[in-house]
């Protein structure tokens, strides 16, 4: 069984569970992990009924994959695995070494050898525990650590720390050759002889040194016996016959003198001696977790329990910002000082399915970013938008309120502080660059021309009459070139964005329209020479720069006719937030009876699929010294849940594919 | 003729477009052409389709690729033996491309064919013959090939759709009075030296409609 399928089978077996407690495998999440994801199965099955999950096609997919490795089942919830208690991963890294963990609760351990281990080599490791390894078909694929006792099974996925291996100290420890291909190409182009490659060929014994013990800083210690023979030596005695080889090559050396085929099994042996090496590790990390058990864990921190939500599906927590980004990037961020990074501490995110589906997540602000940001939004959304906006009739609706001049006067020294690292060996460069900016740019004046909020509404698809040049000819068949029109659909949006400044956009219009890059209509200008294919008009109108498509809205904007009709609902959210959007999925299906789709099967999918979503929302907020994210989408009332919601679309989609 | 077709092969995802022939012949052979395809009646799809990448599975040419094309192929067009004078231009506003160029003899309109698909690499057993005899008589020979016919047959219903409502126009002119016109399609000026032939371009690609054409002039 491949790693990929056994998470998902075991991913679906979560969803079938009777409630029941037992251990919580929160208490094996070491404090020094970067972050946790907690699987909260019982919610789940709160929300939806096993019977009805087993009937969708998610849960008729496990049943098929079993089939499909030959494992035979009476039924979904017989592998051994316990459904009953959540479930969690955490990663966490050393300057060697990063590992993925997830920890998967057992109800019955032989029944799980049984069926999701049939076949494997399993390894007793004493102690109760056992342990078998997937190992990839080839020499670059992942390896999977599985280790279990009668209560959990911890799952490891172990990948080197960039550049570890490259260390030439490291690597001789292990007898890594680290040959790279130019290393090849060259020495081929300078010696292109037979003979000249005999130093290239396999060693059969391990002629490089290697460390009577090897250490690494999760401080793990192996002894080079510990290693597989073929590993060590890189003289494999792997059958390759599987292998995914080009014809004529293999693992020997010098195969009609082709260098490329050696350098490919050279650079493969290094890759298996890694490989074997992250493998004793991980086994070596599982014993020091059994030895460390009791010597705190991440669900003691009160950023851990701030973050988990009883009622959420799923909660994840970062422990650290800057945590994350060195595990992500470590070449990149490892180089940039704490003051640097935007966020600071613990991220929590929960994702609810109660009605509708809910992921909220927040963040907080480092203390060098609190007050820069809290000056550059510290505005509110302009009322006078309100006027504009018809939400019965809007597909979307985005908003920001931000405030120009303290950005333009802000971001300059925070760009240094963040970026300076970044910008090795420059960041004197850099910071003479952002304090000349400061210099030269008048803050103040760009605040007046663009506030810094502003509102994108997208009305859906408008019938416009279109020009169109149409041949026809005389009686004589001399071409005559006809002008017409022809209806044609074109996006419908509408951005607005306030501005104090009209004298600057009168200056910047006029001198445009001489040079015949707008064309005047009186109260509002078209954009000329573009390559989009429908027309843009501007308009300076009550403090608002106004951009749209449409000619007949901004004609009745520009003569105060236009008579908008904003819900509450959407006024509060772009009032109360520092971003939000609003997505009218109801109306989107509307505007497919206009679309000209290609054909009638592709009409009913799309009806059906938005007929089955209701709203999205996104907002963002800034409290303080707290960054909150939400997304919300809206369950139509005829689902219990938004969990019902998501099997009958996944259940649909897959009829329709 | 149909290399105008050719050329513009990754512009047909408009409809209703037009494909021109117009082709000026002196008693001694010599003349002009004109080639023209105007694509304005899909300008608004055409101008979202070029801000993509791809579309429905076919790379989107850029303006320039287009330009860069077009050049290329006035000047193999200029290297023909016998062709001379070749001029081009894209209006990307309405979508109209124009390819004028001068011939010494209508034989020589033959090359011009062959090298059209040589240049997009279409192996085309569509074939047109272009002939004047000293008798007066001018031959347009199109010989069809079936397999275009089953090629746009296998082609996916909104590929084909973009082929509706194009039409196909060929216009001959002569220096004498016409006294014959072979198609039944075809029109005679009020002149009485012109010639117009006009199908609908799904009935030339699958056959329906031939446009050979045979001209007897006075």
């Amino acid at each position: 069984m491949t790693t990929p399928r056994f998470f998902f089978i075991i991913g679906v077996l979560f969803l079938l569970v009777t409630p029941a407690w037992g251990q919580d495998l929160s208490n094996r999440i070491p404090p020094d992990a970067v972050g946790a994801v907690k699987f909260n199965t019982p919610r789940f099955f709160e929300l939806v009924e096993v019977d009805e999950f087993a009937r969708s096609w998610l849960g008729e997919a496990f049943v098929r994959l079993l089939d499909e490795d030959g494992i035979e089942q009476a039924g979904l919830a017989d592998c051994g695995i316990a459904l009953d208690r959540a479930a969690y991963m955490y990663a966490l890294h050393t300057d060697s070494v990063r590992f993925t963990v997830f920890l998967w609760p057992i109800s019955d351990s032989e029944k799980m050898m049984s069926t999701l281990f049939y076949g494997k080599e399993i390894a007793d490791l004493g102690g109760g525990h056992r342990q078998t390894v997937d190992r990839p078909d080839y020499a670059y694929g992942k390896t999977t650590v599985y280790t279990w006792d009668e209560s959990v099974l911890t799952v490891i996925l172990p990948e080197q720390a960039p550049g570890y291996f490259d260390d030439p100290a490291v690597a001789s420890r292990y007898g890594i050759t680290n040959r790279s291909y130019y290393d090849f190409y060259s020495d081929y182009s300078d010696s292109p002889g037979q003979d000249a490659y005999s130093d290239y060929g396999f060693r059969d014994e391990a002629d490089v040194e290697s460390a009577d013990v090897l250490i690494d800083s999760v401080g793990v210690l192996v002894c080079v016996e510990a290693l597989p023979e073929d590993s060590r030596s890189g003289n494999s005695d792997t059958d390759t016959s599987d292998w995914d080889w080009d014809e004529g090559r293999g693992t020997d050396a010098n195969v009609d003198g082709d260098w490329y085929s050696e350098y490919e099994a050279l650079s493969e042996a290094d890759q298996r001696i890694k490989d074997s090496v992250l493998t004793v590790w991980t086994t070596g990390y599982f014993q020091q977790l059994l030895a460390n058990a009791s010597s705190g864990t991440a669900a003691e921190k009160a950023s851990y329990a701030d973050a988990l939500n009883d009622e959420a599906i799923v909660s994840a927590w970062i422990r650290d910002f800057a945590a994350l980004y060195d595990f992500v990037w470590p070449e990149i961020f490892g180089s940039m000082t704490g003051s640097g990074f935007m966020y600071t501490g613990a991220m929590r995110l929960n994702a609810f399915a109660d009605k509708d589906l809910r992921i909220t997540s927040s963040m907080d602000i480092a203390d060098p970013w609190v007050r820069p940001i809290g000056r550059m939004y510290d505005r509110k959304i302009n009322r006078k938008y309100f006027r504009y906006i018809d939400s019965d009739e809007i597909i979307g609706i985005y908003g920001f309120a931000a405030n120009t001049q303290a950005i333009l006067e802000e971001l300059p020294e925070l760009l240094g502080n963040s970026y300076g690292a970044l910008a090795w060996p420059y960041e004197e460069e850099l910071g003479l660059v952002t304090e000349a900016f400061s210099l030269l740019l008048d803050e103040a004046a760009v605040g007046r021309a663009l506030r810094g909020d502003g509102v994108f509404v997208l009305n859906g698809l408008e019938e416009q009459d279109v020009p169109f040049t149409h041949y026809d000819w005389d009686e004589d068949y001399n071409i005559i070139e006809v002008d017409s029109l022809r209806k044609e659909l074109v996006p419908d949006f509408l951005l607005m964005l306030s501005s104090d400044d009209r004298a600057l956009y009168d200056r910047y219009t006029a001198y445009a329209v001489t040079k015949g890059n707008l064309t005047d209509h009186g109260r509002f200008v078209e954009v000329q020479n573009t390559n989009m294919p429908f027309s843009l008009y501007l308009a300076h109108h009550r403090g608002i720069l106004f951009v749209s498509t449409s000619l007949t809205k901004m004609e009745d904007i520009v003569q105060d006719r236009h008579k908008g009709k904003m819900a509450r609902h959407h006024r509060r959210m772009l009032r109360q937030n520092t971003a939000a959007g609003v997505f009218n999925v109801a109306n989107l299906g509307k505007e497919l009876d206009n679309a000209q789709l290609n054909t009638l099967e592709r009409y009913l999918m799309l009806r059906n699929i938005f007929g089955s979503m209701g709203d999205m929302e996104y907002r963002v907020r800034i409290n303080g010294r707290r960054m909150d994210h939400e997304f919300v989408s809206r369950t139509p009332s005829e689902y219990p849940n938004a969990i019902y919601q998501l099997i009958s679309l996944v259940d649909y989609a897959m009829e329709a594919m | 003729m149909s290399y105008a077709v050719a050329i513009l092969g990754c512009l047909l995802f408009s409809s209703c477009f037009q494909l021109v022939e117009d082709i000026t012949i002196r008693k001694d052979g010599s003349g002009s052409a004109v080639l023209m395809a105007n694509f304005s009646a899909g300008r608004q799809t055409l101008a979202s389709v070029m801000l993509l990448d791809s579309v429905q599975g076919h790379k989107v040419p850029s303006r320039e690729d287009i330009q860069r094309e077009l050049k290329a192929m006035a000047g193999e067009l200029q290297r023909v033996d016998g062709i001379s004078g070749v001029s081009h231009s894209v209006d990307f506003d309405r979508f109209i491309i124009r390819i004028s160029f001068s011939f010494s003899d209508v034989s020589k309109l033959n090359g011009v064919t062959d090298m059209v698909f040589r240049q997009f690499k279409i192996d085309s057993k569509n074939t047109s013959l272009y002939s004047l005899t000293n008798a007066g008589r001018f031959s347009r020979q199109y010989q069809y090939d079936p397999e275009a016919g089953k090629a746009f047959s296998r082609l996916k219903p909104e590929d084909r759709k973009v082929f509706e409502g194009a039409s196909y126009t060929s216009i001959y002119r002569f220096d004498r009075a016409v006294s014959h016109v072979s198609h039944a399609l075809a029109k005679t000026a009020s002149s009485g030296q012109s010639v117009m032939l006009q199908a609908p371009v799904i009935d030339v690609i699958t056959g329906k409609i031939n446009i050979s054409n045979h001209i007897q002039l006075k």
